[in-house]
């Protein structure tokens, strides 16, 4: 071996050495937290939870994601602060890639939503398919909630969240989805809330339910959409792919339809006087899934034009709703503001400074057209 | 000719002496004097053991019938010194020594003990031709020219070893292989310095374009079918006295993942095994590395519920995933040694051993995590999957390699290793030829060959990387 190759093995050796083992991380070393609760703390700091799991014993089994959890908290005036005092209380590193879902309390909603997002962003660990949440109460109770088989939380919500596509009372916003919209100002932010649920068996255990949208006005929390408002606002955005519309039919009976497959169309335009008008076109088709009352032997095609109209009426109130709760609340969840900018640049200058005022005046139409697909009649 | 050399005295006895003086004395040569049919006086010499007597005696009897049925012996030439009466004896033929004028006969009555002809155990197949190689030379030569009758297939001999004299065959096509490689496999053959050759990787070693590498730049094979293959290919075969193993030259690296097999199965079943050996390539060199980097620096490549069952599985685990990594493959290297040395008899004891304390013990006490075992594993069976015996341990090697540059850089190091890799394969030739062809310089065509098996009916050119002078291999149509 030559000088020239020695001292070549010479460098390469120093500068793995000096340069290497950087950031090693070996996995018994690590906490892999599953899921973050954000709490409002005292002197408008915050307070963060995390729900990490229990690694099973040596001996066992692994139990992959069925393993119990423990839970460990931290205050600080900020998201970043808290999470670094954390670690005062734990023997390991906090691993937060896997941190599955991210659930906001609404008091700390009510700061204000942008600090905290900006701060996970800039936390650089959490994935950006990091589900978010917000709750009524507090963050940290809904994390020790135990859903039947999914003793991890992060689990249970993720599972909640997908339950979305069948009832179009939820849905799975992510931290990407909720820092784009922060960030671009094209509409306002919406987050799915979750609520305790006592369990009926009565002990101490509670369940999560995952129904309704909370709606913000640029970073601050505005008020909850319930049942009706939520389908409506999904039938609008055209996102809604299966949900479940009843129609009277009549005493204390009803028409059960499955919705499967709805799409929108949002029209902005500006009327005589400059002011901002939308039109929204709803197609939707159903199928026929339940009748409770006795269905008149004939006249049949008749009868399915009427639940097709009363259908129509039906989902043009949730869409009204929506759009009562939206132009109350200065929630522009639809992003008209943003069409109007952009299909009208010149006259959006003029009415910009005046938007807050202007928005909740916008005259809305609701135009929606159903189709049902599928009786199942046999007769 | 006659300067370094005795010539053969008309003295019978001086003869003797001489024999016995150049064979120092040694003790299993026999040299009898008899008398023909004509009365002429001759010696016969042969070294016992090395003839079969029975063969001996034959020729002799149809010697003492008839004088003239010699021409139809293979050294047929006659023999005017002490050397090359030697050199015929030990390579075990008989010497009839003449007087008046003196000179000897060599008559070849070669009777060594050698196995069968039997399935090559380095390269079985489920389909395709069952017969290997043996140690014979001139019966390997044989099992090739029946494989592939052809006029154009040439032999030449060559001797290397300045004591042993070891006969070499070298193999080509006329019209097939270039003359120019031939040309240099002579050359360095004529290089060879050393006193016996042992075996084919005697010289191997001596003819390869790089001495300092680990990488096989030329194939050995058992398999005559694959060393014909070879000869259409445009490359050249090297067999030598003694070894079962040919050599063929030159080798590119992706050779190392075809198998002749290959040939025997429909081409979609072909080409699957071939992409499957690619992969198991690839794993075998880079799952552990990928295991370590995984594990100690990039926990959130991994899905969240995998990594909780790998977190509970490494939680007893004292060690650190590399030292557990390398333990594990080391011992499954002790494990495979082991398996290759030991007597047949105690093969159920090693394995015993191996599967259940290396695997289910080490687990339950807690030294290594079930899924280091599961990766251990696999990699190990995986590496097996590549023909060329050489290659799967030198991707053993740099399985070593690159597990500890991803524990000192996790996957940056994984790239490093592979980019330095790439850069030293691209560097090596074999016969002049790129081992890194035909991926660089790129060839797309012979590529999409490396990948997949094309159908008997549309394979007619032959791979250019080999230089062969006739690319054509279909008779009339051409692509």
């Amino acid at each position: 071996m030559n000088a020239r190759s020695g001292l070549m093995i010479l460098a390469i050796g120093v500068c793995l050495l000096s340069s290497g083992c950087k950031g090693i991380m070996e996995l018994n070393q690590l906490h892999i937290v599953h899921t973050v609760g954000i709490d409002a703390g005292r002197n408008n700091g915050v307070k963060i939870t995390a729900e990490i799991a229990r690694l099973s014993a040596s001996g066992q089994q692994p139990k992959g994601m069925q393993d119990r959890t423990f839970y460990l908290s931290g205050e600080g005036n900020s998201l970043f602060e808290a999470a670094r005092l954390m670690r005062t209380k734990t023997d390991r590193t906090l691993l937060w890639g896997h941190a599955t879902v991210v659930v906001i309390s609404k008091a700390a909603a009510e700061q204000g939503i942008g600090k905290h997002i900006m701060a996970i962003r800039k936390l650089r660990q959490f994935r950006n398919s990091t589900l978010v949440y917000v709750t009524e109460g507090k963050a940290s109770e809904v994390l020790e909630a135990t859903m039947p088989n999914a003793t991890i939380t992060s689990q249970a919500l993720r599972g909640l969240s997908e339950g979305g596509e069948s009832t179009a009372l939820t849905q799975q916003t992510t931290l990407i989805d909720v820092y784009k919209d922060l960030i671009n100002q094209y509409r306002d932010i919406h987050i799915p809330a979750v609520q305790l649920l006592e369990d009926p068996s009565g002990k101490k255990k509670s369940l999560l339910k995952s129904e309704g949208l909370y709606a913000f006005d640029n970073d601050r929390i505005v008020g909850l959409m319930k049942f009706r408002e939520t389908k409506g606002y999904y039938r609008a955005m055209g996102s809604l792919s299966g949900s479940v519309e009843t129609i009277p039919c009549g005493q204390h009976q009803t028409v059960s339809f499955e919705n499967t497959s709805s799409n929108s169309r949002l029209k902005t335009y500006l009327d005589a006087n400059g002011n901002p008008n939308v039109r929204i076109e709803i197609n939707a088709d159903l199928n026929l899934v339940s009748v409770q009352c006795e269905k008149s032997q004939e006249g049949t095609i008749s009868l399915i034009k009427q639940w097709e109209e009363e259908l129509n009426k039906a989902i043009s109130d949730d869409v009204e709703r929506f759009i009562a709760f939206s132009q109350k609340n200065h929630s522009d969840l639809l992003g008209i503001k943003e069409r109007i900018h952009r299909k009208y640049p010149k006259h959006w200058k003029k009415i910009k400074d005046k938007w807050d005022e202007i928005y909740p005046t916008t005259k809305f139409s609701v135009e929606v057209h159903t189709r049902i697909d599928h009786t199942n009649f046999t007769t | 000719m006659n300067g370094n050399k005795t010539v053969l005295s008309d003295d019978v006895t001086e003869n003797k002496r001489l024999l016995n003086e150049r064979m120092q004395g040694t003790e299993d040569l026999v040299m009898s004097d008899a008398f023909n049919g004509q009365g002429e006086a001759l010696t016969v010499c042969y070294l016992e053991g090395l003839i079969d007597s029975r063969r001996l005696e034959q020729t002799l009897v149809l010697y003492m019938e008839n004088k003239r049925l010699f021409p139809a012996f293979r050294t047929d030439s006659k023999l005017h010194s002490i050397e090359e009466v030697t050199d015929c004896l030990v390579s075990g033929m008989t010497v009839l020594l003449f007087t008046e004028p003196a000179y000897g006969v060599a008559i070849d009555t070669l009777g060594v003990q050698l196995r069968n002809v039997e399935e090559p155990p380095s390269e079985a197949t489920v389909k395709g031709s069952r017969s290997g190689f043996t140690e014979s030379l001139y019966n390997n030569l044989a099992l090739i020219r029946f494989q592939f009758p052809a006029a154009s297939l040439k032999v030449e001999f060559r001797k290397v070893g300045y004591l042993s004299k070891t006969t070499i065959a070298v193999l080509s096509v006329g019209g097939i292989t270039n003359a120019e490689i031939l040309g240099e496999v002579h050359r360095r053959i004529g290089e060879i310095s050393e006193d016996a050759i042992l075996g084919s990787n005697d010289i191997e070693e001596w003819i390869t374009d790089n001495r300092g590498t680990m990488f096989p730049l030329i194939e050995s094979t058992e398999r005559p079918d694959r060393v014909v293959g070879a000869l259409l290919d445009g490359r050249i075969a090297v067999l030598v006295q003694g070894t079962p193993f040919a050599l063929l030259l030159p080798f590119v690296f992706l050779q190392a993942f075809q198998v002749s097999e290959d040939y025997s199965w429909n081409y979609y079943i072909g080409s699957a095994m071939r992409v499957l050996r690619l992969l198991s390539g690839l794993i075998g060199m880079l799952l552990p590395a990928f295991y370590v980097a995984t594990v100690t620096f990039h926990h959130e490549l991994v899905p969240t519920p995998l990594l909780q069952s790998i977190a509970a599985a490494k939680e007893p685990v004292p060690f650190p995933a590399v030292v557990e990594s390398t333990a594990m493959m080391l011992a499954f290297e002790i494990m495979r040694e082991a398996g290759i040395r030991m007597p047949k008899q105690v093969g159920q004891a090693v394995s015993i051993v191996g599967a259940l304390i290396l695997g289910q013990a080490a687990v339950q006490a807690g030294i290594v995590s079930p899924i280091m075992v599961i990766v251990a594993a696999l990699t190990g069976i995986c590496t097996f999957t590549l023909p060329p015996t050489m290659m799967n341990y030198v991707i053993r090697v740099l399985q070593f390699g690159m597990t500890f540059l991803a524990s000192l850089l996790g996957y940056v190091g994984i790239t490093v290793g592979i980019i330095m890799l790439l850069t030293y394969l691209a560097s090596l030739r074999s016969f002049g030829v790129p081992y890194l062809g035909p991926v660089a310089p790129f060839d797309m065509s012979e590529l999409t060959d490396v990948l997949v098996r094309r159908p008997s009916t549309s394979k007619n050119r032959r791979p250019s990387l080999f230089r062969a002078i006739n690319l054509n291999r279909n008779r009339g149509k051409t692509r």
